[in-house]
């Protein structure tokens, strides 16, 4: 799931004929010529960080000139909002609020339907108002069979109490709204406030835009918005990390190897299966280890994945010890594992006898995977050792380590 | 009896010629699965391991109705598979494949209540009922007797991998099982916790129920909903894994609408709550599992 910032996704909205304020991204300060090109005054910095609720957590200033402008750019970039590290700002004109609204296209994954949800109230507390049903919400299911049809988005914009000139920029502007979220099958667009002048001029203030990673193959046009490897989102990956989502991204459709580095920790981890690595995960911290990093693999990945897998988890600072854990496996082939495994150990010279491994895997090729471990000196558990057993060796290795 | 198929199913796979599929037929056939017939469009006319293999649905069921369809081909072209499949009355479509778009499986979705079709996936590793050697899917490998033996729990997995293993705790138990369900990863799927529970209420074979759990999405929230309100009846052990991700930015944060529209639903600690408060046992490490099996049964 990757979240657009906030720029992007007006850009989708601009491109779709959607009125958005003019703006423009910064990454460390205007000249001051250029605020006179651009803008008019005041304008409003917003953190550029992908996530909702920036007002919320003061990510937003309003500059009345240049100077001030200036000293919120300088006051906004670096700093940690919520999750995230704000590396550059978007400045926008000011838009003259009459009215706000709130409008969202979604797909609903527990109704497992595309909806709207509107509501004639917009702005920060929107969560609050709707669930204390202070404001007038307008929820809607969209045939996902049919087209959106005009009088239904007549029907929404009469339900939220839009009248005359207004209900007719609404619907048109609902319309394109849906056209942009089924033509890019986006999961998410919101747009909040969607606010109103006191000439009458429908404007998006706030968007957010979530896409599909699993459909943006089929949109070449959103290439250079999004990236495909979203898991990270939140800041840039390491080289570690990039090197495991190059490996991983050779071969798309051949299994998954992720990679996500834990801040400190001294095992390196691998689980097999998003299920699985999570149990995993939870258990070592539980027993008082520390992983260095998440990661999965599962999908039957071929040996190479595998073995930049290993080598990436092996490669950080600080490694002692490693831990691979997966359930018995249904597709993917555990010799294979093994094979890229025990290539990494083998290039990276690590010795395996000042260094506890335990591997517990099971599966398809089980016979292969031990002989291949064995060899190499490796110990290996297989199905006769539960998950949780294997922790408790690995936990038991690392006390007789030190 | 069990759930989703009664009897032996005449089963097709849609895909069967790629590599992974042509592997799991080996499997499914090795482990006593009768498969009727495959569908790859250019490959009519072939055989696989001895399983004709035709161009469209409607010559492979030309003589006889499918029961089963088995999706296996790639993301982008699951939609029209599962519509092939639909279009032809086969009552059972499970998706393997997994990024799917999710608009796509909205749609699908949509047609499949429309026609009546159970659609279990995408992102399953398959359904497997011991006591009749049937397995849909890779579930099991090579060699699902390693964890799967015929007994009594269903089995109800959203991770794939997890399926087996939940499965070999039932057995180190001393106990097997029913049906076993791998769901589907993804956070919009075909067939929920839920609906499997209803089923698995109405089997005669299935004495309990272990359902292995992440975080993400309202499944658990749902199901403890029902439980509350419809009673059950039968022993309920659940694991849900991943605590840890509420600690950390997540990568399955939703925006503000759906924070709106699921209030908050998704975090394991949330979901472990609602499912205590329904009766259902909840296990706070994975191999507590064994205990609270045989607890059930004595």
């Amino acid at each position: 799931m990757s979240l657009l910032f906030e720029n992007d996704a007006k850009e989708i909205l601009r491109r779709n004929g959607i009125p958005v304020p003019k703006g423009q991204v910064v990454k460390a300060s205007l000249e001051k010529e250029a605020y006179s090109d651009l803008f008019r005054f005041p304008v409003v910095v917003k953190a550029l960080i992908p996530s909702g609720k920036k007002k919320k957590l003061n990510g937003i200033i309003i500059a009345e000139g240049p100077g001030e402008a200036e000293r919120a750019i300088k006051k906004l970039i670096g700093l940690k909002i919520g999750h995230f590290i704000a590396n550059s700002v978007y400045v926008e004109e000011f838009f003259k609020t009459e009215k706000e609204f709130f409008l969202s296209f979604f797909v609903d994954n527990l109704r497992k339907t595309l909806s709207i949800l509107a509501s004639s109230e917009g702005g920060i507390e929107i969560e609050e108002l709707i669930q204390s049903n202070r404001t007038n919400i307008v929820r809607f299911d969209l045939n996902p069979l049919e087209d959106f049809r005009v009088y239904e988005a007549i029907q929404i914009g009469v339900a939220l109490g839009v009248k005359g000139k207004a209900l007719r920029d609404f619907f048109s502007l609902l319309m394109k709204c849906y056209r942009a979220f089924i033509d890019y099958e986006l999961k998410l667009l919101e747009i909040n406030p969607l606010s109103i002048s006191p000439e009458g001029n429908f404007c998006a203030v706030g968007a957010l835009i979530n896409v599909d990673d699993d459909a943006l193959s089929r949109h070449p046009e959103l290439s250079g918005i999004c990236s495909s490897d979203s898991d990270r989102f939140w800041r840039t990956p390491t080289e570690l990390e990039e090197r495991v989502i190059k490996a991983d991204q050779k071969d798309p459709y051949r299994g998954t190897a992720r990679y996500t580095e834990i801040e400190g920790g001294d095992i390196g981890f691998i689980g097999g299966g998003g299920g699985g690595s999570l149990m995993l995960f939870d258990s070592l911290r539980a027993k008082g280890l520390k992983p260095a990093n998440y990661s999965e693999v599962g999908g039957n990945p071929p040996e190479e994945k595998v073995y930049e897998l290993t080598k990436a988890v092996l490669s950080k600072m600080g490694i002692k010890g490693f831990f691979m854990g997966t359930p018995i496996t249904n597709n993917t082939q555990v010799d294979i594992l093994a094979k890229g495994v025990t290539r990494a150990l083998k290039d990276l010279s690590i010795n395996i006898n000042q260094f506890p491994i335990v591997i517990r895997t099971a599966g398809v090729n089980n016979e292969e995977a031990k002989r291949i471990f064995e060899t190499n000196g490796i110990s290996f558990y297989g199905i006769e050792t539960t998950l949780p057993e294997a922790v408790e060796i690995m936990v038991q290795r690392m006390k007789d380590m030190r | 009896m069990a759930i989703l198929f009664t009897y032996k199913p005449k089963i097709l796979i849609q895909g069967i010629t790629g590599r992974e599929a042509s592997m799991v037929a080996k499997h499914m056939i090795k482990y006593g699965t009768n498969i009727m017939a495959g569908v790859t469009p250019g490959k009519g006319g072939e055989d696989l391991l001895g399983i004709p293999v035709f161009d469209t649905i409607r010559e492979a069921c030309k003589d006889q109705k499918a029961d089963i369809s088995i999706i296996y081909v790639p993301p982008l072209s699951v939609y029209n598979a599962a519509l092939e499949a639909m279009e032809n009355q086969i009552p059972l479509v499970l998706i393997i494949t997994e990024r799917v778009p999710q608009q796509d499986m909205v749609k699908l979705y949509k047609i499949s209540k429309k026609q009546s079709v159970r659609l279990v996936g995408p992102n399953s590793v398959g359904i497997i009922n011991p006591a009749k050697k049937v397995k849909l899917g890779p579930i099991g490998g090579d060699d699902p007797t390693r964890c799967f033996s015929p007994g009594k729990v269903g089995v109800i997995s959203r991770s794939g991998g997890m399926t087996a293993e939940v499965s070999y705790m039932v057995k180190k138990a001393g106990y097997g099982i029913s049906t076993a369900v791998s769901i589907g990863g993804d956070s919009l799927i075909g067939t929920s916790p839920k609906d499997l529970l209803e089923m698995f209420q109405e089997d005669d074979d299935t004495d309990a129920v272990v359902l292995f759990s992440e975080p993400g999405t309202g499944y658990e929230e749902e199901a403890a909903d029902y439980i509350t309100s419809n009673g059950f009846g039968k022993p309920i052990i659940a694991f849900v894994a991943g605590g840890f991700v509420e600690n950390m930015p997540s990568g399955t944060t939703f925006g503000h609408t759906g924070a709106i529209i699921e209030k908050g639903l998704g975090k394991p600690s949330e979901k472990i709550k609602q499912l205590r408060k329904a009766g259902v046992r909840v296990a706070t490490e994975f191999g507590e599992i064994i205990d609270l099996v045989k607890r059930s049964f004595s």
